[in-house]
């Protein structure tokens, strides 16, 4: 990570006070509806009849040892580098990782098989509830840049200056400061900067141990930094230690390679047997089948080939009864309908 | 092998399949417009305007998104605007940055989309809706209170400045006396607290100061969702300047989470804290002696018949039919009447001795006991706030809020406060000071223009029934605050600008009440009763403050005039005919409002702006002029107002035909409604958001009144030969050099550095006032409606001046002391029923302590109801650990915390003190659904 042009997020539990402004710019900007919740249950994130989730405020309170402690969080998409999503998406356009750093899903690309849900460690993309296109955050990309077609390309993803905006929704929003925007390169420092300060200021002393946490390390790494006053990210409803979904995993680096593989040995295998066996075996049965061939002449015909090799015997055995059988009229007539 | 050619075949056609899926399926989506494409679509065609958020006392610059129509669908903080705009995290070189808004504002946008705001005025009659033109609306209302005698007003916190003085102009030549605001929550006892004690109102030092604080207090608020931006600055400074930072609070909040310290205490002990922290500070003798007896009455000699509360067995001197007779409550003068002074603090009747022998009675244990903490806690806020500003270098900010003011000894809760902040040698000084955590838009745009009842405009005391000009200026001389020639210019330039003459004639036109009848919850009270005709609410919802209780006043009323961006929720509910007129919400509003840190904004939407809604200086004209014809409205002067910049240049005050340039120019024959305005129009229009200052205080930033003063009082923040106490980055905010008054900000009053540096006559705070009738010295009594004992003072439980008295309703079986809050991520009322935060914010739930519930077999997600003198109402219950039982002296109760939209129906408190507040904690009866 830390390309010169990547955008980034850090996302300060140690300031989050709860209040839910970010979820209402998102949903405001994205043009989506929020989940309804009763009291501070958090809902789960994804797409239901409503429509998707793009980023859910989280609000709890964890029973640590020096006490209660309210926690709340914004939880939204890591954009990981090599993010689970893209490499269970089957469509070849509609995720895709930019070079500034976003995971964009392209929604005209979007399929609705819901892979990239079924992927998702953090559960930020949740599966779909029916037929519904999947939509996930994309840094307000359409504040910065723009998608353009080029010919024989495809979509291109460019910054552009026109518009009027400085940031994501959710950071112009939010009161406290917990949501932070930065430059790839600064990403790291600022968030280290409000690590020391989370550790100076967070209060119990278990949760001195307030510590980033960067969601997808296992991904090749983000640009979401959490920082979480805790330290423990299971307080926060977020993964332990985020693993690459092993079904993805098998589907994606051991199952479609391998069918890949098959269907090459398979098309060989074929080729192989129509050159060398398949041809010739299917040709003489064919002509014979043409020639209406007596039964005397059939069974010469097949002493003859058992001579000839041995191979094949059991082949033109096998068809030799079927004969006998079309002579009663049974199998012939199926035959005909095709 | 046993497989044939056809079997290959088929396993081909199925491999291939399987490995193309993803090709086929893709090839089926088709290219439709999805929601990415509006989103995009949206953005190309969207413009941002700039307009200033009033939705709580804070005043961020949102950038206002509209779409093509003109349609508003999204705020977000302007960068670089002070408040809100960018910071960056660390060094300069980090990309790294931030902007804020919050959800208030979001709220609001959210609730004009749904549908929520009208845009025409509309009439509620007998449960029928009608809309119609504005002017009919405003014939309609003229008639309504043209035929009225009896009439109150509620309003000013939703005005514009403009609107506050058209409108209180407009009440004066009515001749209506009871007007109030709904913002008295908060800010009348801290107003009658500040006034008593500093000279002056409002939030001392400006929110971008706070960053140089060491310490931060946070007592009784909950500033990330009463007032949100202001908790960024509270954080930054704990981030930039590595400030303690400890809030004091009967419920944990999701901003007290975030704290390095938070002491749980239980609901309505908010001032005993304080008090216990004071006494520590002084039998410690942590404060700083050269600022206190430069800036404030600690070395004064107290009159030998005055008795402190451990003298006086819980009281003070001179109670007498349940009111205090308050000639004791005074200094030793000599026999020029000057106040006899020990700058040596060693007399026994000096007033740091009366301190001390008074706060006797606070000490840690019995404040420990009352407040239901341990020691441990109670000195971790001990250390980290007082011990770290205690000395003169350093210093450190009080916050406040509801929960210290809403209280039947909130005016004290404040006092005491302002009292340690005094000790501390914390006021006048960069990242010291206080701050009214305040929900409410321009509450103190309305408070100094006179919608707080009890004052005149700039917080003149409001003349008495049957008193004459003389007697008035005489009471006014009594107060420190003024001397007689500055109090009679100040009612003089009042009454100029008013009837144009001051004169004993147009003196006697001005309305008057008593202070404790006019206040809101004895309007509401008196329209329950039925003794009111009428009610204007201005820009306010009466609900908000009276809860239930303005319900029932909707059935005793004839009719309500309602000026609000906001719908009347409660029409629906009302015999009363309410008229409601649909005033213009943040994004398209016009004038200036100003903040509690007393910075005055303007604001005002695009050029050619269309909307239906009226500008308040509009319909408050409009009203006006169709009842020129009433009562002495035509004494009432009226030149020189049109639009809302017109309006400004008058409230900025006139002397002949020249505006005041600042309160130093004010003379008997100049004009000016409020004297703390004077020369406020200057720059306001074109605000500068440069910090030249390097130290936060933002010089050009719309102006601050008085005289665009940002650290108010900073001349008490130097020593006598003018060195500042403290300095940020080797800067002081206005330092003594060469015998003249230089620094980043104007110097507070004309004076020089010996003299005391506060609003006073003599420049000297008073740490001993006779203006508060429940005591010279702050004081705490147990709330009347919790079933505790009062452990500190044991002869005395409540305050003993309550104006009207309620039954306390004991410890049942089935109760619990409930409190209110502020609900995340909506406003109140209206985001109860707007599409996104009513999802947000999690609908109508209360809160319940864990043992409480396991006790009444409420499991969380259940309904309960639960009942309160008012009424009842029922909600889902979250069962929560963030709140304790408590226990104190054998008496055992649970808890509740209610958002304050849910409370409205539940339960209205009004028994008060000095008339000044209404204690927001309860008992009320739980029950199980």
């Amino acid at each position: 990570m830390g390309q010169m042009e990547e955008f980034g997020l850090i996302i300060d539990g140690a300031r989050c006070v709860g209040c839910g402004a970010c979820e209402m710019a998102c949903a405001m900007w994205g043009m989506w509806t929020p989940r309804q919740r009763t009291g501070y249950a958090t809902p789960p994130a994804g797409v239901t009849a409503e429509g998707p989730t793009l980023l859910r405020i989280m609000r709890r309170e964890a029973h640590l040892t020096s006490g209660v402690c309210w926690l709340a969080l914004p939880q939204t998409c890591a954009h990981c580098v090599e993010a689970p999503c893209l490499l269970a998406c089957p469509a070849p356009e509609a995720i895709k990782r930019l070079e500034f750093g976003v995971v964009h899903l392209c929604e005209d690309e979007c399929v609705k098989c819901q892979y990239c849900a079924y992927a998702c460690p953090f559960g930020v993309l949740v599966p779909a509830d029916g037929d519904v296109i999947q939509a996930k955050c994309n840094l307000c990309f359409e504040r910065f840049g723009e998608r353009v077609r080029e010919k024989g390309k495809g979509w291109r993803y460019v910054l552009s200056e026109r518009h009027s905006w400085d940031a994501p929704a959710c950071v112009e929003a939010c009161p406290t400061g917990a949501l932070v925007f930065a430059d790839g390169l600064a990403l790291r420092e600022a968030a280290e900067l409000r690590r020391e300060a989370a550790r100076r200021g967070t209060r119990q002393r278990e949760e001195r141990s307030a510590r980033f946490w960067s969601p997808s390390d296992a991904f090749g790494g983000s640009n979401v930094l959490y920082i979480l006053a805790t330290g423990d990210s299971r307080d926060y409803f977020l993964p332990a230690a985020p693993r690459f979904p092993s079904a993805v995993r098998l589907w994606r680096c051991i199952l479609k390679p391998a069918s890949f593989v098959a269907l090459g040995v398979v098309g060989l295998l074929m080729l192989l047997h129509a050159v060398f066996i398949g041809r010739l075996g299917v040709k003489v049965v064919e002509e014979q089948e043409e020639r209406e061939l007596s039964e005397e002449e059939y069974m010469r015909m097949v002493r003859q080939k058992r001579l000839e090799g041995k191979k094949m015997a059991e082949g033109y055995d096998k068809r030799y009864e079927r004969m006998l059988k079309r002579r009663k009229g049974v199998v012939r007539k199926r035959r005909r309908k095709r | 092998m046993g497989i044939t050619r056809r079997e290959f075949l088929k396993l081909l056609l199925a491999g291939g399949a399987a490995a193309s899926v993803d090709m086929t399926l893709a090839q089926e989506a088709e290219e439709k417009p999805t929601r990415w494409h509006r989103v995009v679509e949206r953005a190309a065609k969207s413009f941002p305007h700039l307009a200033l958020c009033n939705l709580c006392g804070l005043h961020c610059l949102a950038r206002v998104t509209r779409d093509e129509h003109d349609n508003v669908y999204l705020a977000g903080g302007y960068p670089h605007h002070p408040h809100c705009g960018y910071r960056k995290v660390g060094p300069a070189d980090v990309e790294a940055f931030y902007l804020s808004l919050c959800h208030r504002p979001l709220s609001a946008i959210d609730a004009e989309l749904s549908g929520l705001l009208p845009t025409t005025p509309r009439k509620f009659e007998n449960g029928a809706e009608q809309d119609m033109t504005l002017d009919a609306a405003v014939a309609q209302a003229a008639a309504l209170i043209g035929s009225s005698s009896r009439i109150a007003a509620i309003g000013g916190s939703g005005l514009s400045n403009e609107g506050c003085y058209l409108a209180r102009r407009l009440l004066f030549g009515l001749n209506v006396a009871l007007v109030d605001t709904v913002s008295r929550r908060i800010m009348g006892p801290t107003t009658a607290a500040l006034v008593a004690t500093l000279g002056r109102p409002g939030a001392t030092n400006p929110p971008t100061d706070i960053v140089n604080s060491s310490a931060i207090l946070v007592i009784g608020a909950d500033p990330g969702t009463e007032m949100p931006v202001l908790s960024r600055w509270l954080f930054e400074a704990q981030c930039c300047n590595e400030a303690k930072l400890v809030v004091v609070d009967s419920r944990q909040s999701g901003f007290a989470a975030r704290a390095e310290a938070f002491i749980h205490i239980r609901p309505g002990t908010e001032a005993a804290f304080i008090l216990g922290l004071i006494a520590e500070a002084l039998r410690r003798r942590m404060f700083v002696p050269s600022y206190l007896i430069k800036n404030t009455d600690i070395s004064f000699l107290i009159n030998d018949a005055f008795r402190t509360v451990t003298d006086a067995n819980g009281l003070f001197s001179g109670l007498k039919d349940g009111r205090y007779d308050r000639s004791s409550w005074r200094y030793i003068r000599d026999f020029m009447g000057r106040v006899v002074q020990d700058k040596k603090l060693r007399h026994p009747r000096a007033l740091l001795s009366v301190l001390q022998k008074h706060f006797s009675a606070y000490g840690w244990t019995g404040v420990c006991a009352t407040c239901g903490i341990t020691r441990a806690q109670f000195y971790t806020a001990f250390n980290a706030f007082v011990g770290r500003t205690s000395s003169s270098s350093q210093s450190g900010v009080a916050v406040f809020g509801a929960g210290l003011t809403a209280r039947s000894n909130g005016t004290q809760g404040v006092r005491a406060l302002t009292v340690l902040q005094l000790l501390l040698g914390n006021i006048g000084v960069p990242g010291g000071g206080l701050v009214p955590v305040c929900p409410y838009g321009n509450a103190q745009g309305a408070c100094d223009l006179g919608f707080l009842s009890g004052y005149l405009p700039g917080y003149l005391p409001s003349p008495l029934p049957g008193e004459k000009m003389g007697e008035y200026i005489e009471r006014c001389a009594a107060l420190a605050r003024y001397r007689k020639e500055q109090a009679e210019t100040l009612l003089c330039a009042f009454l100029n600008d008013l009837y144009g003459e001051a004169s004993e004639e147009t003196f006697a036109l001005l309305p008057r009440a008593k202070p404790a009848e006019s206040t809101v919850y004895a309007i509401v009270e008196a329209a329950a009763a039925g003794e009111l005709d009428g009610i204007i609410v201005l820009g306010e919802d009466p609900a908000e403050a009276v809860g239930g209780l303005w319900l029932e006043a909707l059935q005793h009323l004839k009719w309500v005039v309602v000026f609000d961006w906001r719908r009347p929720w409660w029409a629906k509910h009302s015999k009363a005919t309410v008229l409601y007129i649909a005033a213009r919400p943040f994004w398209e509003a016009e004038g200036t409002y100003t903040n509690v840190f007393r910075t005055v904004q303007w604001t005002s939407p695009p050029e050619g702006w269309a909307t239906e809604r009226p500008t308040d200086v509009r319909f408050l004209g409009a009203l006006a002029s169709a009842l020129s014809d009433k009562a002495n409205l035509s004494r009432i002067r009226w030149e020189q107002l049109g639009t809302s910049s017109d309006v400004l240049q008058a409230l900025s005050g006139m002397k002949g035909k020249t505006p005041l340039p600042n309160t130093q120019a004010l003379t008997k024959d100049s004009a000016a409604f409020c004297w703390l305005y004077a020369g406020c129009a200057a720059g306001v229009t074109s605000p500068d958001y440069s910090d030249p200052s390097g130290i936060g205080l933002y010089p050009k930033l719309g102006w601050c009144c008085p005289d665009n003063v940002r650290v108010a009082f900073n001349r008490a923040g130097t020593d006598e030969r003018g060195k500042p106490y403290v300095l940020v980055k080797g800067k002081g905010v206005v330092v003594v050099e060469g015998g003249k008054w230089r620094g980043h900000d104007v110097v507070d009053g004309a004076y020089g550095a010996e003299r005391g540096g506060f609003a006073t006559s003599d420049g000297k705070a008073r740490i001993f006032s006779n203006e508060i009738e429940s005591g010279p010295l702050p004081v705490f009594y147990e709330e009347p409606l919790l079933p505790f004992e009062n452990a500190l003072t044991p002869a005395v439980r409540t305050v003993p001046v309550m104006v009207r008295r309620f039954e306390a309703s004991g410890a049942s079986k089935s109760g619990v002391i409930a409190t209110l809050f502020m609900p995340l991520g909506r406003l109140p009322f209206l985001g109860l029923e707007a599409e996104i935060s009513k999802r947000v914010s999690g609908g109508r739930f209360i809160e319940i302590d864990e043992e409480t519930a396991r006790e009444f077999g409420i499991k969380d997600g259940q309904k309960v109801l639960l009942k309160g003198p008012a009424g009842k109402v029922e909600a889902l219950a979250v069962v929560t650990k963030r709140l304790k039982r408590w226990m104190s002296g054998g008496i055992v109760a649970g808890s509740a915390a209610l958002p304050i939209d849910l409370a409205a129906r539940l339960w209205h408190l009004p028994q008060e003190t000095d008339g000044m507040a209404a204690a927001e904690v309860g008992f009320v009866t739980l029950e199980r659904r």
